[in-house]
């Protein structure tokens, strides 16, 4: 037994998986025991209660009527555009499936298949071979269209992804806030149920996307288990829904839930494990009993026997000897550490685990992974020094400096250099500045010289952004922060903001030009000259749209303003305001995700990734393809290659393979 | 009782906090078809100037299920929490003042029930700040479904006396939030003064009180009303009646009987008797009402702190105060303006004429400095000293006090200060005359400073500035009482006796207060001092009673006054254990907070105020430090670990809040894990604010003639923190929210010396995360 969908029985699984089964060598027979068992029971569940489905489908087949999502089916076979080349993020699952002979692992960077070994047999990025969203759940089952099983994705923002073990098909809602799935659940019936962030359950029938149940509409699910008869839904902030005989039971705090947010789901026959922040509650017959491991945080659940098994966040696995009459945990070496347990699962007849960085059993990790040359995937800054070393800093994870072949990374990350907003580079004496949420720190030759805060004279800890610019035999340095603005300069330091005219105190982005200093905050653009504030601009004054300045450009004698929402305008020198006619709607462009070169001028946005705009033809393009995450989250140029980095990794490309079409 | 969680919190939340607001948790605004206010009772007496203040409030439930909320409660300026109870059906829990490690103790204990950390945010203040804030607020849970929560809570105050005139508000109209309609009000006033009292006002409009006696030693009201808007704060005016010239007046209150010890107390003393106390509260003439006194010229140079630890809130009060007070200067009057910081910065070498011209050119000087690291209090104060002396010299200091360069030490800074001073020939001796800032303002050197012959005054970082800005503004050009002393004849019993006030104006009342260890029949009182060079005496006869219980506010008054003296002593000299043990003593005996107690009732939270933007923030909370994991589990899903910073002793995150998160409350869940496996939840709420304040500004009309005024109405965005109006020459103008209309108002009067032209007004809305917005508004001024 297992926690995966569509939990069954071993004795009642039927021969359409023999066949497979036969050619699964020792090392993952088990764990195909576990997984087909999904698929087994699927075909077991069909025939034994197809009399309930029948009234469970009854009572939803108006509402997808009612309710259908209109949706967009596309082959995933179009050729990458070329010169896109991934710098290799460390590997992260979230998810494990057996198919087609092969052994699967999904998460944010792709789907990863392993031989009957544990080898790596094909790797399928996002951005690449996959849209450019994390992929979050994923089971086996047969579909309506009567092709046999396939493997069905849930993506969050793509939408749904189906594999036949050759090619992929990606099932895309029109709707945008629709595509953001977070569970999967195949059904005997050969319909698809798919938990949503947004919209509740979905279910896909194979032609048409639509509403479950209006009961269940507006959800936001987390996890999904049971069968058409029975059918358990986890959710956010709402306990569990659990729906039989078309009737829906809500099951909270009130009633005994040890918290209202759902985790993880098993579903056995009569009985039933919901796994939540605060510990695991089981069901018999669809009533809440007990509760067991108080205060676990039960990401991953898995009935082995008597015992239940409990991957948590940070605890490892916790057993729960179910018979015992008061149960007591029992922590277990599980090889992850005391790393996130996202799967739980028998393999050999011994439990394995999936934690985000692999696969482990008893200790050892079970597949091959290859190595990375980043430490983390969420990238918020880059810069290439004099030395072209690349930096790249992270979201919550410090910063790497890579060798100019990309294939050696120093990582650096402590109390200050954790939360990385920009690097600025000053090639003549080689300092490099880390502005930090939790201060500014100064690199020389590869090491931290200094680490600036409020108590050497920053206005803020949290450093937003960061100018260096040298004056003579000194450097000055201009530092942005949520408090306003601190020049560091050979006289001291010195701050000001909205009391000294700053439009706003809140500082995201900086640039300069000359003696000019642009400021971009949250409540408009203030222009300095010689450090005093010449002139405020916001929307009530000029031609912004929108008062949130996140990136500031120098382009020829102009500036490139990137908003929150608005896109991005150009300000000319003479104060005139421009926008531009091919940037409508709503487009946030993400703090200091701009830079200029003289072909062209990208910025990342938040959601429809790289703009850019050819300064030859005067007008923008956006690029998706090649890219792990429409979220482009940093910039940089060096030696003719544009850096781009994501909230999924980073990919570097030759600038003129950038399309500005 | 095990469920109760009660946590009294000072916290910046500031003008966020009304009077007696209880939010349900992830409300912005109180909300009465959840929590609505079925009953209210203000208890208030007044008795000499000493004001008590207790407040009950009774909140009913309309949710079928238990409720969290936070109590709000604005503290008036230097008012003192002296009880809060919370009840649980039929059993009163009321707060407790302890020894700081003490509390630490039960805090630790109580941790295994429930541990209530807080959230820091980037921008804001420190976690030591928030032990120094106006604003009381305690969270409440449970409240049960259906059911309903009284809430007590007590405060004293003094009520100042400024040109004979007093005025006492109770807080109850809105600041941050929507008016609140009680469902029953009842008033009870309560004033009794041994100086005579005339023209006593009731001064707000929406509670019609019945006045049952309206004498010149007493006064009595009451007010009853049901569903009564608190749209208005209750505010009474009086003067003190001055045709009797200087006047003494004595109190006595003597309870002998031993005070039981208190419950909470592990080694509780032997029962003593108590002594008995007095005031001797002199009336000060000399001041003539209704008559503004003919301004002689003066010569003032301001000291204006612009280091970086005047930061927010402390840099706008001292600019308010230096715009003010240049703004109030006449053009025979003169200044300089030195700005300070580890460096000294002079507007102009010499003092200048106080013209219009001049002034607008001063305040300049300051927008267009910047704020720098560090504060050499030392050096101003010599480059003040030296400044070319000019006729009735003022030096008035507008700082936090805190010196970090040069003389650093208090007593050693005030010494050298006071020597340099007294070096001076007598006439060029400036006035020292000291406006402190800030919750953290070094009050025991500013004080030390303002004795040579100057006042101090001291304005919270959240509280009302305009008050205590007028006042001291009042006393430039006046001089103070000068060697104020009270003598006793007919006992010998008297002992512990301090003056309540640094410096007394004529028109005010000087108060000293002390013990007395043995009744005496009668006892002959003397308060003599100098009046513009002159000597002013004046006496009384009262007994010291073997038992009056008819001031009870003496005790707690003197014992204030004596923890002052005590800290003031270890200021000077250093901590010793016998100050610390009667400090400590002292303040749960009399019930008020020192630096040596807490009041609590439960764990305290270190609840911050979280303004964040949509983007990338950080969430960074402070806990207790057995715990050893903090998840954060937010409400759009994500599930983050927050990583435990060492040097701050703060666990922290970052996440992405997505872009169609609205603006507003939010609430994020806390999953914390101590070394012993406990695991503990705690929500916490931050409001997302994306937007900086939108202003709309609106003229009553668009040509003013000189002398006249104009009325101004702002509409602002429901997070706007304050609302000011500025123009040229003219005094800045603070709009006040006017529930009536619905909009922020104000005044802004023209001076009659202004030049005819077109002007222009601007605007200018603060939020709490300090982002502005502002709007310019065009009016022509007429000859």
């Amino acid at each position: 037994m297992h926690d995966l969908n569509g939990e069954v029985r071993a004795a009642e699984r039927v021969d359409i998986v023999e066949d497979v089964f036969r050619r699964i060598p020792w090392k993952i027979a088990a764990l195909g025991t576990a997984l087909l068992l999904c698929l087994g029971g699927a075909f077991w569940a069909f025939t034994a209660i197809r009399g309930a489905s029948n009234r469970f489908n009854e009572a939803t087949t108006q509402v997808a009527r009612e309710g259908q999502f209109e949706v967009h089916t596309i082959p995933l076979d179009r050729a990458v555009p070329a010169g896109f080349e991934s710098v290799t993020s460390p590997a992260q699952f979230t998810d494990a499936a057996l198919f087609n002979g092969k052994f699967y692992l999904c998460g944010p960077g792709g789907l990863s298949a392993f031989d009957f070994n544990g080898k790596p047999a094909g790797q399928f990025n996002v951005g690449i071979d996959l849209p450019p969203a994390p992929l979050v759940r994923m089971a086996v089952g047969v579909g309506g269209s009567g092709i046999g099983p396939q493997l069905w994705i849930a993506t969050h923002g793509a939408g749904l992804l189906v594999f036949d073990g050759r090619s992929f098909q990606q099932i895309q809602p029109k709707v945008a806030a629709v595509r953001s799935l977070t569970s999967v659940l195949p059904l005997s019936s050969g319909r698809i149920l798919l938990g949503s962030e947004k919209n509740g359950v979905l279910v896909w029938d194979g032609h048409a996307l639509a509403l479950l149940h209006p009961s269940l509409a507006n959800v936001h699910v987390t996890a999904l288990a049971g069968t058409e008869a029975n059918l358990w839904v986890g959710t956010l902030d709402q306990g569990v829904l659990h729906w039989q005989a078309g009737q829906m039971e809500r099951i909270s705090e009130p009633e005994g839930l040890p918290d209202a947010r759902v985790l993880s789901l098993l579903a056995d026959g009569t009985q039933a494990y919901a796994g939540t922040a605060l510990g695991v509650a089981e069901f018999q017959n669809g009533k809440l009993t007990r509760k067991l491991g108080p205060g676990v945080f039960a990401q991953s659940l898995l009935l082995t026997g008597d015992t239940l098994s409990v991957g948590t966040l940070e605890e490892g696995v916790i057993e729960v000897p179910l018979k015992a009459h008061q149960p007591r945990l029992r922590p277990i070496a599980n090889g992850a550490g005391a790393g996130s347990v996202q799967r739980l699962l028998m393999l050999d007849g011994r439990l394995a685990v999936l934690a985000e960085n692999g696969l482990y059993q008893k200790g050892r990790p079970v597949l091959e992974t290859t190595g990375a040359r980043l430490t983390d995937r969420n990238i918020s800054a880059l810069s290439v020094d004099r030395a072209g070393k690349l930096w790249v800093g992270y979201f919550d994870r410090g910063l790497d400096v890579l060798d100019a072949d990309l294939q050696h990374f120093h990582h650096f990350e402590d109390e200050h250099v954790f939360c990385v907003n920009r690097i600025a580079q000053e090639p003549n004496s080689g300092l490099t500045a880390v502005a930090t949420a939790n201060g500014l720190a100064m690199f020389q030759f590869g090491k931290v010289l200094e680490v600036l805060t409020k108590a050497q004279g920053l206005i803020a800890n949290n450093v937003t952004d960061v100018l260096l610019r040298p004056d003579g035999r000194y450097l000055n340095v201009t530092v942005a922060t949520p408090a306003g603005l601190t020049m560091l300069e050979a006289s001291g330091s010195s701050s000001l903001y909205a009391f000294h005219g700053l439009v706003n105190n809140h500082v995201y982005a900086l640039a300069a030009m000359h003696t000019k200093l642009a400021v971009g905050t949250l409540g408009g653009l203030s222009l300095l000259d010689a450090g005093v504030v010449k002139a405020n601009y916001t929307t009530a004054n000029s031609g912004l749209k929108q008062n949130w300045i996140t990136a500031i450009q120098p382009v020829g004698d102009e500036w490139f303003i990137g908003t929150y929402g608005a896109g991005v305008v150009k300000l000319d020198a003479a104060g005139r305001w421009t926008p531009f006619p091919d940037l409508r709607g709503q487009l946030e462009i993400n703090p200091n995700a701009m830079v200029a070169t003289e072909r062209a001028v990208y910025a990342g946005t938040l959601g429809q990734g790289l703009a850019v705009f050819s300064r030859k033809l005067q007008r923008w393009n956006f690029i998706t393809a090649g890219l792990p995450s429409e979220n482009v989250t940093a910039l940089t140029v060096a030696d003719g290659y544009l850096y781009i980095g994501t909230g999924n990794g980073l990919v570097r490309v030759p600038e003129q393979r950038v399309s500005i079409e | 009782m095990k469920r109760l969680l009660l946590i009294l919190a000072a916290s910046t939340l500031a003008l966020w906090g009304d009077a007696g607001v209880l939010l349900p948790t992830d409300q912005a605004q109180p909300n009465p078809a959840i929590l609505s206010l079925d009953e209210m009772s203000i208890d208030i007496r007044v008795d000499n100037g000493h004001a008590r203040v207790r407040i009950r409030q009774v909140f009913g439930s309309h949710r079928g299920s238990p409720l969290e909320g936070t109590y709000l409660f604005t503290l008036p300026g230097q008012s003192l929490v002296s009880d809060f109870a919370v009840w649980d059906d039929l059993t009163r829990i009321p707060g407790v003042i302890m020894e700081r490690k003490r509390a630490e103790e039960l805090y630790t204990q109580i941790r295994n029930q429930m541990i209530d950390p807080g959230l820091l945010q980037q921008g804001e203040h420190d976690a030591d700040e928030a032990k120094r804030t106006a604003v009381f607020s305690a969270r409440i849970a449970p409240i049960r479904a259906f059911g309903t929560k009284r809430l007590e809570m007590e405060y004293t105050a003094q009520v100042p006396v400024e040109r004979f005139e007093s005025l006492l508000s109770v807080p109850l109209k809105p600041d941050a939030y929507r008016v609140q309609t009680a469902g029953r009000l009842t008033i009870h006033f309560e004033m009794t003064s041994a100086h005579a009292l005339k023209d006593f006002q009731v001064l707000s409009k929406a509670y019609a009180v019945k006045m049952s006696e309206n004498k010149p030693n007493r006064v009595v009201f009451d007010f009853d009303g049901r569903q009564v808007k608190l749209g208005e704060d209750l505010g009474v005016k009086y003067t003190l009646e001055s045709k009797g010239g200087d006047h003494l007046e004595i109190l006595t209150h003597r309870d002998p009987t031993p005070t039981a010890p208190d419950p909470t107390e592990t080694a509780p003393p032997a029962p003593e008797r108590e002594p008995g106390f007095f005031e001797a509260s002199a009336l000060v003439a000399g001041f003539k009402t209704g008559t503004p006194e003919v301004a002689a010229p003066k010569s003032v140079v301001v000291l204006f702190d612009n280091s970086l630890s005047m930061q927010w809130e402390k840099l706008e009060r001292n600019y308010q105060a230096l715009e003010s007070l240049l703004k109030a200067l006449a053009p025979v009057d003169r200044f300089n303006l030195l700005m300070f910081n580890t460096t000294v910065a002079s507007f102009s070498p010499n003092a200048v004429p106080a013209t219009p011209d001049a002034v607008e050119k001063a305040l300049a000087f300051v927008k267009a400095s910047r704020l720098r690291g560090g504060t050499n209090l030392q050096a101003a104060l010599d480059a003040a000293l030296a400044q070319a002396p000019g006729p009735d010299p003022y030096l008035v200091l507008l700082t936090d006090g805190g010196a970090t360069r040069g003389i650093i030490q208090n007593a050693r800074l005030a010494e050298w200060y006071a020597a340099k001073w007294k070096q001076k020939p007598e006439a060029q001796r400036p006035r020292t005359y000291v406006f402190a800032v800030g919750d953290d303002a070094n009050l025991p050197l500013l004080k030390l400073l303002a004795r040579n012959s100057g006042v101090l005054e001291w304005v919270r970082s959240t509280e009302p500035v305009e008050f205590k800005l007028n006042a001291f503004l009042g006393k430039i050009g006046r001089h103070p009482m000068e060697n104020m002393r009270l003598l006793a004849n007919g006992t010998n019993s008297l002992s512990y006796i301090y003056p309540l006030a640094e410096a007394t104006f004529p028109g005010s009342v000087h108060s000293w207060i002390g013990q007395y260890s043995q009744p005496a029949p009668r006892v002959t009182f003397t308060s003599r001092g100098f009046r513009d060079g002159k000597l002013v005496e004046t006496s009384a006869v009262a007994p010291l009673p073997e038992q009056n219980l008819a001031h009870p506010d003496l005790p707690r008054t003197w014992a204030k006054a004596r923890v002052d003296a005590l800290l003031e002593k270890i200021d000077r000299e250093g901590e010793d254990q016998a100050s610390i043990d009667e400090i400590i003593r002292l303040s749960r005996k009399y019930k008020f907070i020192t630096p040596y107690t807490s009041f609590l009732a439960a764990p305290r939270a270190l609840l911050r105020p979280r303004l964040i933007r949509p983007g990338d923030p950080l969430l960074r909370v402070k806990t207790d430090e057995s715990i050893v994991s903090v998840v954060a589990l937010f409400p759009f899903g994500p599930v983050k670990k927050l990583r435990y910073l060492e040097d701050e002793a703060t666990w922290q995150t970052r996440f992405l809040a997505p872009t169609d998160l609205e603006d507003g409350v939010h609430r994020v869940r806390l999953v914390m894990r101590d070394k012993e496996g406990h695991v503990y939840q705690e929500s916490k709420t931050f409001v997302i604010a994306s937007k900086p304040p939108i202003v709309r500004a609106r003229l009553d009309k668009n040509r003013v003639r000189r002398g006249d005024s104009f009325a101004l109405r702002v509409s602002a965005s429901e997070t706007t923190r304050t609302v000011t109006a500025r123009m040229y020459g003219a005094q800045p103008v603070r709009l006040k929210w006017n529930p009536e209309m619905a909009s922020n108002t104000g005044v802004m009067l023209v001076p009659a010396h202004l030049a005819p032209g077109k002007y222009t007004v601007t605007v200018t809305a603060e939020d709490f995360a300090h982002n502005v917005g502002s709007q310019e508004v065009s009016i022509e001024v007429e000859p």
